[in-house]
């Protein structure tokens, strides 16, 4: 029996797409480009996905031989495969210190004033909390963020311009529904003399937090580097 | 310009069939692998704008693509099971009661914007109103729970969650009547792509679906779905590609001089919508972080956004003509800009 080749070639793209979703799922690089908010989207692909490669399977047996595709349509199917194709040639890419230049709109605290509400965790404060406390006391107030607090932040290094009260800041992304919407967020810290590290390395700081001016400052007590996380967003 | 290559590429000729021999996609393969290999060795994708467009094209793609899918699922449960005399009561209603009907519909059908154009075009195409068809597209994306419930939260924190939902949602609402009512008197014939045959159940038959007689219900299921599915898929990924490209590119920094007008404020974050392609369910979120902005220039950024960005902009080149794309745009960007002064008066 021949089968139909546009057909067979929709099947192949459909069971690749399918299983593409299934490594993102299985390896959790689907943290590096899906947001805490539509993680479900990636099992209901998966699961999607293979239930049209079985449909479209069961349409294969009575398809005539004499469907072929044409060029234009060649090309769209082949389509399918660049976004494959491209997390092969660039396998695990990051959103660094350049992303974050780019994304913010100029001061220290890129997402000023902005802040989403979030659960009151005495005691746990991250980048978030940090840049709003800079803005409101108010908000500063409520969260719990104040001179003198203890904290450990995890993130990367980036040098944004007008940070003249600290080394260098450590920055983490905040995603909503996947990376395309991704919010850098930056706390100045201050590591000392020589303390200073380059971009994108990844660290975890614990310190003090101190206000310089408005700003929050972590003065840092323990620099340490670290591997990226497997959810490198907040 | 950009619609005019999407319509140009989706409507390009059918050219004669050609057999493609198999030694062509071994080597194809070939190809590809060594230039992975050699991809990988040299580091070329280290390179920072490299790796921001990785991550943003494939997040957009996983994120969006199953979104297509259920659209293209939808699509084809409404081609194969609904029965036609359903639609043809549907489009003998008077126009006044489709309209609003099918731009509230949203609410009770929640579809992300790449999930609303191919479902618009297949009521349409079904011998709904075009008004109304149009009205669902462009007013399900942002009127639907799951949206005006994240753009609550997203401005919570900030003591404005009732006057950007209302704000958000009525401006969606006003703009899905304008677009109905202006570009839906048209006629289906005239709106969508002449790729898309609504009088024949098997217009697809250029690739080659539904025109086996001998299809069950499923498997002409099946085939409606793939074909929607991989027709507006590719636009999505050339559109990501185009977003993609551009966060890699171009700083944010580059409008924030546009932030003391309110005019000028607008439009400036129009364009920001226009580029970065969000999705309706996150960018209220982003919104939020443009605090310089007057917030009616946020609220621009909310409407505009979900109704025309790059990625939509090559859907919509794949299911509707072009003349039909430009009237679009002429109506959206100035109620759009509109809507968000008069919300910024409102506000202050």
């Amino acid at each position: 029996m021949r089968a139909s080749g546009p057909r067979l070639l929709r099947l192949l793209l459909l069971v690749i797409w399918a299983l593409f979703f299934l490594w993102l799922l299985a390896s959790g690089e689907m943290y590096r480009y899906i947001g805490p908010r539509t993680r479900w989207v990636v099992p209901l692909g998966a699961v999607i996905l293979a239930l049209s490669a079985v449909a479209q399977a069961r349409t294969l047996r009575n398809a005539s031989t004499h469907e072929r595709l044409d060029r234009k349509e060649r090309v769209g199917l082949l389509s399918f495969l660049v976004p494959i194709a491209l997390v092969a040639l660039i396998p695990k890419p990051t959103l660094g210190s350049e992303a974050a230049a780019r994304k913010s709109t100029g001061s220290l605290v890129s997402a000023a004033g902005a802040f989403t509400p979030l659960p009151q965790q005495t005691g746990k404060v991250s980048f978030q909390e940090i840049n709003y406390a800079s803005e409101s006391d108010e908000y500063a107030a409520v969260v719990g963020v104040a001179e003198g607090m203890r904290v450990k932040l995890t993130g990367f290094v980036t040098h944004p311009p007008g940070a003249t009260q600290a080394t260098f800041a450590l920055t983490r992304f905040a995603t909503f529904c996947c990376a395309a919407d991704a919010v850098p967020h930056s706390v100045a810290v201050d590591a000392g003399d020589g303390g200073d590290r380059p971009d994108d390395t990844w660290l975890s700081i614990s310190g003090v937090l101190e206000k310089r001016g408005r700003t929050f400052v972590l003065d840092a007590q323990h620099v340490k580097e670290v591997d990226e996380p497997e959810n490198p967003y907040i | 310009m950009l619609w005019g290559s999407a319509r140009s590429m989706a409507a390009t000729e059918v050219l004669a069939p050609r057999r493609r021999s198999s030694l062509g996609g071994w080597g194809a393969a070939a190809v590809l692998i060594a230039l992975i290999l050699v991809f990988r060795t040299l580091g070329l994708g280290q390179h920072p704008n490299a790796q921001t467009f990785a991550v943003v094209f494939t997040a957009i793609v996983v994120e969006a693509l199953p979104f297509v899918l259920l659209g293209a699922l939808t699509s084809a449960l409404l081609e194969v099971y609904v029965p036609e005399r359903v639609f043809e009561r549907v489009g003998r209603l008077p126009v006044a009661l489709q309209l609003p009907a099918a731009a509230v519909g949203g609410f009770a059908f929640p579809v992300c914007e790449c999930g609303s154009v191919p479902v618009a075009r297949r009521l349409i195409a079904k011998g709904m109103h075009p008004a109304a068809g149009l009205a669902f597209m462009i007013a399900a994306p942002v009127f639907n729970p799951v949206v005006l419930a994240s753009t609550w939260v997203a401005y919570k924190a900030r003591g404005l969650s009732v006057q950007m939902m209302l704000g958000r949602g009525g401006l969606a609402l006003l703009l899905a009547l304008v677009v109905g009512w202006g570009l839906g008197s048209q006629g289906a014939r005239r709106i969508l792509h002449p790729g898309y045959d609504e009088s024949d159940p098997c217009h697809h038959d250029q690739r080659g679906a539904c025109c086996t007689p001998s299809y069950s219900r499923g498997q002409s299921f099946a085939a409606h779905l793939t074909d929607d599915f991989f027709y507006m898929g590719r636009f999505l990924i050339l559109g990501a590609a185009l977003a993609a490209t551009m966060q890699a590119v171009l700083p944010q920094s580059l409008v924030i001089g546009a932030a003391s007008s309110p005019l000028v404020g607008s439009l400036a974050l129009m364009a920001v919508a226009f580029v970065s392609s969000l999705c309706s369910e996150a960018d209220a979120f982003v919104a939020v972080s443009f605090t310089p902005f007057p917030l009616g220039s946020q609220l621009a950024f909310l409407v505009f956004g979900p109704v025309l960005d790059l990625k939509l902009s090559l859907l919509y080149g794949a299911a509707f003509r072009k003349q039909m794309l430009v009237s679009l745009a002429a109506v959206v960007i100035p109620v759009t800009l509109a809507g968000s002064l008069w919300f910024e008066v409102l506000v202050r």
